[in-house]
């Protein structure tokens, strides 16, 4: 694993965030901080409703902390306008979900070379990247076809090129095995290890599943609105 | 691999427009169809607005002034007497009026050939001042009854050169006699076939004679300068005005105006649902890609990306809608001609409109007009996708709580806009046009109310019907509460159509029914006689005929008054007897048997604002005289306005004249009174004699003529209202599609799942039905007490025809029955296993 020289890549500093639920305000996350390495990879861990996903919008820019700040490669994303984080996301950060999220009326190869399309990448090297990363991820031969017409793994094979094409600087993960069967989950989250490393993205996944948090460089669980740093030998 | 190249946000949305191609349509047809109307009713309303001007440009040509005269017109001595004494050489008499050639309306213009070659007048239609003075028309002096057309107008009426014709002359729209036989001696070539067509040139006197005005003429056309006007002014004999041409015409376009500012108004309430069904076909849109959109941002595309995705692809359909409903409006704006013709008041001469003109401020007009509402509608779904939240898997629930949680907000604007135009309607500020914008304030306020006032209903009759209901019932009624921002405005719309027809059948009606009374009180008798040689001898004989209790006399003229050119009736019977009155002292009614003060026509006293008590100079035979203004009657005629005295001072002021008609009252005595009247005149071919009932069958039918565009634009707001609802209901259940799988799944059969949506749309139907009557009495108080006041100065009775009401209910309950056929088959087949899957 090529390890990050720089060990400040990700810096949330004191990140809290609630929100409203009949009147009444909920604190998900509260004076959360964490240094994160360039090309590192993070398991995060927590019960359902933790805060987990919260935690991964707020570093993506979709949504916004109550206080704290977050910044990624020496850049306040806090401190951004909407409009300026949403150019930041599009350029150097890859988002995967549970429920794969690709684009119904685009087919698997529109779906990836989409990312490309919103930075401008030429036609010809969209299409040679494109091509590249399906053979990759093996799903080549299924390039013209539409999201419903995939298996669950080859939707989400197809969401994680559409996550990596582009060299994002972090990929963020957000329970991508969970609705996947273990055998395809485990070549999955492979893949998905194997991509960042060589993409030097730095990974931070979602998981309720040990084991794939045991595959990654550091385990950060949220309880409480707290993230707490685990040991790799920790055990539930 | 193929990868289409750039654009795959517009890529998807066009994939997804081609997977839901139902959708598209509808939203498709109801930009089409409302840019029809529109485009339809104004080329309708430009054509018939050339033809009626060149129609006045043809007849008078480029005249300045004219002389005109009293009842009779001017005496034709006069003009030769302008001649002689003054020497104004740029003269020409003129004489015109309706003559029926195989039931076709023509205009006769009789005109001077030595006079014209002096006058020199450019008329509409032809190139050169020489036109008239073709050597054909030298016919004009040499032969009896013989007339000459435009080679365009011959054409267009199958004429040709020798042709012989029965031509009755047209003294109202209600009566016609005396028969002349014409011939067609020579053609001309025209360079515009619309200013000649319809008019048949012939010399003055044989005009005079056709027309039974001999020694008379309408007018003296004169081109003068500033000098020669003073000149004329001193000159002119008592009985005669010097009117300035182009005011002559203004109260007759200003009428023509205000029949198409209502005709556009009421294509423009078809706009008004086809931007309702624009706006919930995009909102729905956006809706169903929420994820999708939701998608799009978390990939990073920006606020501003989505919001030009969702116009662009709005302002495509707006574009191509509208071009598409620009050419059926062009084709059914042709075929609207006719019936926009009809609507214009009946003229001093027959306006014939075949030529069908195709402006391009028409086409324009729908293409701004179609594109602008489609991106109007689609602004605010367009604003709202941009606050698609960039996360995924958002509950519908969390939608449809936050759009009733807004509600409120909606109901309290929508009151405010029905208080905005509420307050309008109450000043005359801005005429016609402050009419219209407060009716639209009140149509919009009443759409913003509709989801409120479903939400209320839809509650109370949950909480009411809570033990009665089986599950079904309650499934209908929480599905249209659950979805109310799409079901609001499927009811909406559909209420706003209907009203449409609620307000403009009400209208109608009213008027309809007014027009009946005003018939029963000012055309009472029971038999009419027209023609010359109606004097007193043939009364008195006529009076001692079995059966008969009274003759009166009266005659029908032109005079010029201080409030410009008005019809004259001249009468012997009582006020109260003649008109049908509006404003009065009973104490007047005696002055006015007496001679001693005049009546004025609702419609002239409104337009210039005359009460009782004012004074109006009119043009009398011994100049001009004041006269008090001592009653204000009923009339629904189509012209300039009508002024009526008694025959006690017309002869005091005119001079005795013989009656143009005389109407039979029956003591109902004799039941073949009509025979015997009608054996005892056998030998006089100059007087037409006709049942008193067909006058009121003709009027109506004229009545009926006028408003049959109506009806057709009643029946376009129905069509696209349906297609609202369609695309609604549609759009509804196709949501509902996973809710429909698992009912069936739980075993439900289609037939049930049948029932449980054509239940919904019922409901819908019947919402709409019921909000749809108090808009559209609503609209139609408008359209009686503001519309047709400013429009035209016409009063009317109110009355309620329960049969539109009810058409209304059954209207909308087909309606909604029949947009929910096929979602409700569509919803009952549904794959259950598929659809859970999908989804």
């Amino acid at each position: 694993m090529n390890k990050a020289s720089n060990n400040n890549f990700i810096r949330i500093s004191q990140l809290s965030h609630s929100y409203a639920e009949a009147g009444q305000r909920h604190e998900v996350l509260h004076e959360v901080s964490v240094d994160i390495a360039q090309g590192e990879s993070i398991a995060l861990l927590g019960r359902s409703g933790s805060g987990k996903s919260t935690l991964l919008n707020i570093i993506s820019g979709i949504d916004s902390p109550d206080t704290g700040s977050v910044t990624l490669d020496g850049k306040k994303l806090t401190a951004m306008s909407e409009k300026q984080r949403t150019l930041f996301r599009r350029q150097h950060i890859g988002f995967i979900y549970q429920f794969f999220n690709l684009v119904p009326s685009l087919t698997a190869a529109e779906n990836i070379a989409l990312t490309l399309e919103l930075n401008e990448v030429g036609e010809t090297e969209s299409r040679e990247r494109v091509e590249e990363i399906m053979q990759t991820l093996e799903i080549a031969d299924k390039a013209s076809r539409y999201p419903g017409q995939l298996s669950g793994g080859e939707q989400q094979r197809a969401a994680i090129a559409r996550a990596l094409i582009h060299q994002p600087l972090i990929v963020l993960a957000d329970e991508p095995t969970g609705n996947l069967d273990a055998r395809t989950g485990q070549s999955i989250l492979q893949i998905l290890q194997t991509l960042s490393q060589e993409k030097q993205s730095t990974l931070m996944l979602v998981t309720h599943s040990l084991e794939v948090a045991k595959s990654a460089d550091r385990i950060l669980t949220l309880e409480d609105g707290k993230l707490l740093e685990q040991e790799s030998d920790f055990a539930w | 691999m193929t990868l289409p190249g750039k654009n795959l946000l517009n890529l998807s949305a066009w994939r997804y427009a081609r997977q839901h191609p139902w959708q598209s349509w509808l939203s498709f047809l109801g930009i089409v169809l409302g840019v029809m109307m529109v485009v339809a009713i104004d080329l309708a309303n430009n054509s018939a607005n050339r033809a009626f001007a060149l129609a006045v440009d043809s007849v008078n040509g480029s005249i300045t002034h004219q002389i005109v005269g009293g009842d009779r017109g001017v005496p034709e001595e006069n003009y030769t007497a302008l001649r002689t004494e003054l020497g104004i050489r740029r003269s020409a008499p003129a004489i015109s009026g309706t003559v029926i050639i195989d039931d076709t309306g023509f205009t006769l213009l009789g005109q001077d050939l030595l006079s014209e070659l002096s006058l020199r007048r450019q008329r509409a239609g032809f190139e050169t001042t020489g036109t008239a003075f073709d050597p054909a028309l030298l016919d004009f002096s040499t032969r009896q009854n013989v007339i000459v057309m435009s080679q365009s107008a011959a054409r267009l009426a199958g004429f040709s050169t020798g042709d012989t014709f029965r031509a009755y002359r047209q003294e109202t729209p209600m009566t016609r006699s005396i028969e002349s036989v014409l011939e067609l001696v020579a053609t001309l070539p025209s360079s515009d076939p619309v200013a000649t067509e319809g008019i048949l040139y012939t010399d003055i006197a044989v005009a005079q004679r056709v027309l039974g005005r001999s020694g008379y003429i309408d007018s003296i056309d004169l081109i003068l300068d500033e000098q020669e006007v003073a000149q004329v002014q001193n000159w002119l004999p008592p009985g005669l005005t010097l009117t300035d041409s182009e005011t002559r015409n203004d109260s007759l376009t200003q009428m023509t105006e205000a029949f198409h500012i209502n005709l556009l108004a009421m294509s423009l309430l078809s706009l008004l649902v086809a931007a309702l069904l624009i706006y919930n076909t995009v909102t729905l849109s956006v809706l169903r890609r929420e994820k999708t959109l939701g998608i799009f941002r978390a990939l990073g595309v920006s606020r501003q990306e989505i919001h030009r995705l969702v116009l662009g692809e709005a302002a495509l359909y707006g574009i191509f809608a509208s071009i598409i409903g620009i050419g059926l409006g062009y084709l059914l704006g042709k075929s609207l001609l006719d019936l926009v013709t009809a609507a214009i008041p009946d003229l001093n001469y027959r306006l014939n409109v075949t030529s069908f003109l195709l402006t391009p401020s028409s086409l324009i007009l729908g293409f701004v007009l179609g594109t602008g509402v489609t991106l109007l509608s689609a602004a605010l779904p367009a604003w709202r996708a941009t606050r698609a939240k960039p996360i995924t898997l958002q509950q519908r629930a969390g939608h449809d709580s936050h759009w009733q949680a807004i509600l409120p907000l909606l109901s309290t604007g929508g009151l405010l806009l029905m208080l905005a135009g509420f307050v309008l309607l109450q000043s005359a500020w801005w005429g016609l046009v402050g009419g219209f914008i407060a009716l639209t304030l009140l149509i919009a306020g009443f759409c913003l109310l509709v989801p409120g006032i479903m939400l209320v209903c839809l509650q109370l009759l949950l909480q009411v019907l809570q033990r009665s209901l089986r599950l079904p019932g309650r499934m209908s009624l929480r599905n249209i509460r659950n979805s109310l921002n799409r079901t609001g405005l499927a009811v909406a719309a559909l209420a706003v159509a209907l009203a449409v027809t609620v307000g403009v059948g009400v209208m109608v009606d009213s008027f309809r029914n007014t027009v009946i009374i005003w018939l029963d009180q000012s055309f009472q008798g029971d038999i009419e006689l027209t023609g010359v040689g109606l004097d007193q001898q043939l009364a008195n004989e006529l009076a001692e005929l079995g059966g008969v209790s009274l003759v009166s006399a009266s005659l029908i003229s032109s005079v010029e008054t201080s409030l410009g050119q008005a019809r004259l009736h001249v009468g012997d019977l009582p006020a109260a007897q003649s008109y049908y009155l509006k404003e009065f002292n009973e104490s007047d009614l005696a002055r006015f048997n007496r001679g001693e003060g005049i009546m004025l026509s609702e419609p002239l006293a409104w337009l210039n604002q005359v009460t009782l008590g004012d004074t109006v100079t009119l043009t009398t035979g011994r100049g001009n005289q004041d006269f008090p203004v001592l009653g204000i009657f009923y009339d629904y005629t189509p012209s300039q306005g009508l002024i009526g005295i008694h025959e006690t001072l017309y002869t005091q002021w005119w001079g005795a004249r013989e009656a143009g008609r005389l109407t039979l009252f029956s003591d109902d005595s004799n039941p073949q009174l009509f025979a015997e009247v009608s054996s005892f005149l056998q030998g006089n071919p100059e007087i037409a004699v006709f049942p008193n009932a067909e006058i009121r069958n003709v009027t109506l039918a004229i009545f009926d003529r006028t408003f049959a565009i109506t009806s057709v634009l009643r029946i376009l707001a129905i069509i696209i209202a349906f297609i609202g609802v369609l695309s609604a209901l549609m759009a509804l259940l196709l949501e509902r599609g996973r809710e429909f799988a698992t009912l069936r799944a739980c075993g439900m059969t289609p037939a049930q799942i049948m029932r449980l949506i054509l239940m919904q749309t019922a409901v819908m139907g019947l919402f709409a039905g019921l909000l749809s009557l108090p808009l559209g009495l609503m609209m139609s108080d408008v359209l009686i007490d503001v519309i047709n006041k400013r429009s035209f100065g016409w009063s009317m009775q109110h009355f309620l025809p329960s049969g539109v009401l009810l058409e209304a209910m059954v209207l909308a309950l087909v309606a909604a029955l029949l947009a929910g056929i096929y979602p409700a088959f569509k919803s009952a087949r549904v794959n259950p296993s598929r659809a859970l899957r999908e989804e």
